[in-house]
């Protein structure tokens, strides 16, 4: 019953295709995917689960070029996939690259084609493969089933167009001819963001080169050099080097502020732990160099007060907080 | 004039303070070292004088080999049980400095009739050199302050557990000396700087030939340095005693430095020594401008000069540009580069990457390994910026610098915990300073009135010189309100906010005390080839698999049986079993190490043959799902099969050892590719059997194991150490009749009714077999 569902639609397919195509080439057999990719700017052939059982399935043993077909799901309703949307543009790029670069590509002889089934078009195909996850990146050799295909190692290669390109440039034994395209963009906001930096910098350089001679330090340096100090120490790296998440949900819907476990972390703690720091250094500094200035005996003693409640305040909410963190830590004070 | 006084300070003439305060200091000096060393021998006193973890095991060898074949010996050591077939020049790869100091330390003490085992130089020297440390931090810090900051330094860098962590006893990497000649470097740099003496610059010089000798985190110092005495360049203090400081330090470092053959002609040849070179010829230039300056006098030709010295500068910058493009210059190596660009390693390198050490670290190891310097780090700072003097610089410098290294890798901890130190006994000893002096200032008013007065005993304002000296108890009033008005505009009123904030920053001072002992005691001080744990009765039990396991290769092997195993036991087994190994700590060869990886993840039809190609007798794993020991092969696997796969990418794919959704698991969910591995095999051969036949429970994933156990055609269980935790199986000799080894023993099996026959077949296996079946029983004894 499918077969025969599957095998009319084939042919309605092909019916069009054919009548497409003969307006444009004439001399070649044309073929139905070459007819999807020509369409396409990139040069990537948009598959459905008809056409990718009439290319990939039926066809395998008549097709005498290699192909890399996306299993992605964009714009599909219910499923958020972030790395397909991240990765779609990378692909796109490299099978543009193939479009200019391959030897042939207009007539067929190219070797390899690009294709793509989005989980919209294509559940079945999902079902077929019996995908989990996407996205998935299958390079299937020429006539080759499409169960047999070597999938594309997300997490040795990397998302990233030049790794795609290589992986796939060396199994058809030929350069894709991938250049990563001139960052206009980038490089436009780059170069007015330095120019404007750097005459801030002279601005300030000026004023701090004043402020150094007078010994008594550049303000927006040590700024920087202390947030930068503080920042590191909180654990800055690891949310950057780990892609930490910012917040997580808890079980019962809360929002929770910090990750289980000594070794792990997310990105608001570090804020958190930061102005902690920040604080407790701040009311120390205030305690030597701010309240001693204050000529007001009453004045004063308040401030001492005052700094010193801040300051073991925040020591102990930092040893409550590093107890979540560690519960097994013993040592407490007040909290 | 009494109100001025908070309280009153007994009063000494000023030698009787001067020899006080001096005795003072050498007691408390003496009391941080002996609460320094006493406080890393928390291992000793519980398990035993031994040397631990992985690295020691190398250095111990090592310096075994120094002191019973002599220095040449040790120079040209070729360790022909290290990476068989291929060997390694240790001599030549290595640095020397820590078998040299333990070796000299060692041959005193013999040559003044103390007889003392080598083993326990080497256990106890990080301790010893701890204390060393804490005076060389007071040093440096004395110059950053005074005395009392030098000696809270000192006190903080004793017992501080990220220094700690790598120097208990027993920890015997080149880290335990580093740390002391690091300070000793930066010390001796500022006193050199300070002063512009060539003696100072000299001794720095010869400290870091020492560092260099010793450790590879010189390249730190390397570049510290010069930035520092570029900042000072860019401030516009360059002075003749920069300029001789560095090039006295420079000369002579960098030629001593050549001297070590692991370091060789780098400094001339590779990117991570540029910056010096660059620095030293930029103070050249300055130097040579300043001089034409003072014998010019025109104003243009200055502005020429000056851009002259920018231009040639440029164009060495340039020139060193296009020769590292050329390849003339070593680019960064990896390792460092990973620094910069985090995301390199994990991409390129797995192998560094993998390393437990290079981990980022999350804020809480911040916090477990400095406790409140962490917060006193910034305050410190900040004051250091109100004076800026130029050794602060330095300080500010190596702050920030640092900060972020240690956030980037975990292992720099270590040189972050020195600056961290001083930063924040800075901060304490300014509190301290600002809350113990008795001296109180005028109020408001009583300025005013104590200036009215001033103006009207002007002429008596010269002589308040020696009643200020004496404590200003026998000068008149008007000299004492005058000099205070002048002197001391800023102060605390009042005993109680004193007492108070004293109180604090004392008890805060001894919970910094109890949470570094805590953490030393219960984090630092497991020497991780003993490994203890608690009965329920509160008693403890050691658990000594390892030991167990490499003694039994020691004494039940034969002495050139080649031992497999994942680099991170090779020195180890080298250390302990005394057995070549096929690759090890040292990590040089990364083919090596990915073909190992290899043969572990593939299965035993396929790595059969590169086990027979290496002559591989025995393989070692290491397995504790049975104790939930958590750093064990299992946990380890997924790098073994990124560093292979990174090799041949064709014939292992990560994701084959996942299943389908994406999940790392080892039970009957595990994906075919995972179940076949040798890893898998030999993590759970005969593991069901310790639960009856069931399932086990493999308490470290948490989850149960395989319901059809593992089977192995190619290797015998050789032995089972008593936890489990050691697993080490023989390859078993090709069958006599030439039958691929799984059809032999599918043979072996269909006539095990017959065991007569059957046992004939491999005479020479059985004993091995039955060992490894009654240190099964005993394990599930000891366990149960």
């Amino acid at each position: 019953m499918l077969a025969m569902r599957s095998t009319a639609a084939l042919a309605a397919l092909f019916a069009t295709t054919a009548t497409l195509l003969s307006s444009f080439v004439s001399a070649e057999p044309p073929s139905a995917l070459l007819a999807s990719a020509s369409r396409n700017p990139s040069g990537i052939a948009h598959l459905d689960s008809a056409a990718f059982n009439s290319i990939v399935n039926e066809a395998a043993a008549t097709r005498d070029y290699s192909m890399s077909i996306l299993l992605t799901a964009l714009n599909a309703p219910g499923i958020d996939c972030v790395p397909c949307k991240a990765f779609q543009p990378h692909y796109e790029g490299v099978a543009a690259a193939w479009k200019k670069n391959g030897k042939g590509w207009k007539e067929g002889k190219a070797g390899h084609y690009f294709a793509e089934v989005n989980f919209v078009d294509g559940r079945e195909v999902f079902q077929q493969l019996q995908i989990q996850h996407a996205p998935m990146l299958l390079f299937l050799p020429p006539h080759g089933p499409a169960n047999k295909g070597i999938s594309y190692d997300f997490n040795a290669h990397g998302f990233d167009a030049p790794g795609v390109s290589s992986h796939i440039s060396q199994l058809i034994g030929k350069p894709i001819g991938y250049k990563k395209p001139f960052p206009w963009r980038t490089a436009i906001i780059f170069s007015l963001t330095a120019m404007v930096a750097t005459s801030a910098v002279l601005y300030v350089v000026a004023k701090v080169q004043a402020q150094l001679e007078a010994s008594s330090g550049g303000w927006v340096l040590q700024l920087v050099c202390l947030a930068t100090i503080t920042i590191m120490c909180a654990g800055y790296m690891w949310n950057n080097i780990r892609g930490a998440p910012y917040m997580s949900m808890g079980s019962n819907g809360k929002v929770e502020y910090f990750a289980g476990g000594f070794q792990n972390q997310l990105g608001v703690e570090t804020q958190i732990v930061a102005s902690i720091y920040g604080i407790l250094a701040f009311s120390l500094i205030a305690l030597t160099v701010l309240v001693p200035t204050q000529r007001d005996p009453v004045k004063q003693r308040a401030g001492v007060y005052v700094w010193s409640v801040i300051f073991l305040g925040g020591v102990s909410v930092l040893f409550a907080v590093f107890r979540i963190k560690n519960p097994s830590y013993p040592l407490r004070l007040f909290l | 004039m009494t109100s001025s006084y908070a309280y009153r300070l007994p009063t000494f003439s000023p030698e009787t303070t001067r020899n006080v305060a001096s005795l003072l200091r050498v007691i408390i000096i003496v009391l941080i070292a002996a609460a320094a060393i006493s406080s890393r021998l928390f291992a000793v006193i519980r398990h035993e004088s031994v040397i631990h973890e992985f690295d020691p095991w190398f250095n111990f060898r090592a310096t075994k080999v120094l002191t019973e074949d002599g220095f040449y010996r040790f120079w040209n050591w070729f360790d022909e049980k290290a990476w068989y077939p291929l060997g390694r020049a240790a001599g030549g790869t290595l640095y020397p400095g820590l078998m040299v100091t333990s070796g000299a330390i060692f041959h005193f003490l013999k040559a003044i009739n103390i007889p003392v085992d080598i083993r326990n130089v080497c256990v106890l020297l990080a301790p010893a050199f701890s204390g060393l440390t804490a005076w060389a931090t007071y040093m440096f810090t004395k110059s950053m302050k005074d005395d009392a900051a030098g000696l809270l330094a000192a006190a903080f860098i004793g017992i501080a557990p990220g220094y700690i962590s790598r120097s208990v006893a027993g920890s015997y990497d080149n880290e335990a000396i580093a740390i002391f000649l690091l300070m000793m470097v930066f010390y001796l740099w500022i006193k050199a700087l300070k002063d512009g003496s060539v003696m100072s610059g000299v001794a720095c010089a010869l400290f870091y030939f020492y560092m260099v000798a010793a450790w590879g985190g010189y390249v730190f110092i390397t570049n510290l340095i010069p930035l520092h005495a570029f900042v000072l360049i860019l401030m516009g203090r360059f002075s003749t005693r920069l300029y001789v400081a560095f090039s006295s330090y420079y000369v002579v470092g960098t030629l001593a430095s050549m001297q070590v053959p692991f370091v060789g002609h780098n400094p001339v040849t590779t990117s991570e020594h540029m910056s010096a070179l660059g620095v030293f010829g930029l103070l050249q230039l300055c130097a040579f401008a300043e001089f034409v300056r003072s014998l010019v006098p025109s104003q243009q030709f200055k502005v020429l000069l000056r851009s002259a010295v920018a231009g040639i500068f440029m164009i060495a910058f340039s020139g060193f540009v296009v020769m590292s493009i050329n390849g003339k210059i070593a680019p960064w190596t990896g390792r460092f580069y990973s620094l910069w660009d985090t995301g390199y390693a994990k991409k390129h390198l797995p192998l560094i990457a993998s390393v437990s050490e290079h981990q980022p670290p999350a804020w809480p190891a911040f916090f477990f390994d400095l406790e409140m310097l962490v917060f006193l780090f910034p305050a410190g700072v900040y004051l250091l910026f109100q004076q800026l003097r130029d050794e602060h610089v330095f300080v500010i410098i190596y702050a920030v610098t640092c900060s972020y290294f240690a956030s980037v890798m975990v292992r720099l901890m270590l040189t972050l915990t020195p600056i961290v130190c001083v930063s924040a006994a800075v901060a304490i000893s300014t509190l301290l300073d600002t809350y113990l002096d008795p001296k109180e200032p005028e109020t408001r008013e009583e300025v005013t009135k104590s200036l009215t007065d001033d103006a009207t005993s002007a002429p008596a304002t010269p002589s308040k010189k020696g009643g200020k000296k004496a404590g200003g108890k026998t000068a008149s009033a008007s000299e004492s309100a005058a000099s205070t008005a002048r002197s001391h505009v800023a102060g605390i009123y009042g005993l109680d906010t004193r007492i108070v904030v004293s109180l604090y920053t004392l008890i805060l001072l001894l919970v910094f005390v109890l949470h570094c002992t805590f953490v030393t005691s219960t984090a630092y001080s497991s020497p991780s080839v003993v490994l203890a744990s608690r009965n329920p009765d509160g008693s403890q039990h050691i658990i000594d698999d390892f030991r167990e396991a490499y003694y039994w290769l020691r004494q039940n092997t034969p002495v050139d049986a080649k031992v497999m195993s994942w680099w991170d036991y090779g020195y180890q087994i080298a250390g302990m079993a005394d057995r070549p190994t096929l690759v090890d700590n040292n990590t040089w060869n990364n083919t090596h190490i990915a073909t190992v990886g290899r043969m572990m993840s593939t299965s035993e039809e396929k790595s059969e043959p590169y086990l027979r190609k290496h002559d591989v007798d025995y393989v070692l794993v290491i397995f504790g799902g049975l104790l939930g020991f958590s750093g064990d092969d299992i946990n380890k696997f997924l790098w073994m099969i990124r560093i292979s796969g990174g090799i041949w990418p064709d014939e292992i794919h990560e994701v084959d050892y996942f299943t389908p959704r994406g999940e790392y698991r080892i039970d009957d969910a595990a994906s075919q590719t995972m179940k076949d591995s040798l890893m898998y095999k030999m993590s759970y051969y005969r593991f069901n059997e310790l639960f009856g036949g069931r399932p086990g429970m493999d308490r470290v994933r948490g989850s149960q194991t395989a319901t059809q156990s593992p089977k192995l055609d190619i290797l015998d269980e050789a032995f089972t150490s008593e936890n489990w935790i050691v697993r080490i199986y023989q390859v078993k000799k090709q069958d006599p009749l030439g039958r691929p080894l799984p059809l032999a023993n599918a043979f072996d099996q269909g006539k095990s009714i017959g065991r007569a026959v059957a046992g004939a077949d491999t005479p020479g296996l059985r004993p091995v077999g039955a060992a490894g079946g009654k240190q099964g029983r005993k394990g599930r004894k000891a366990t149960s």
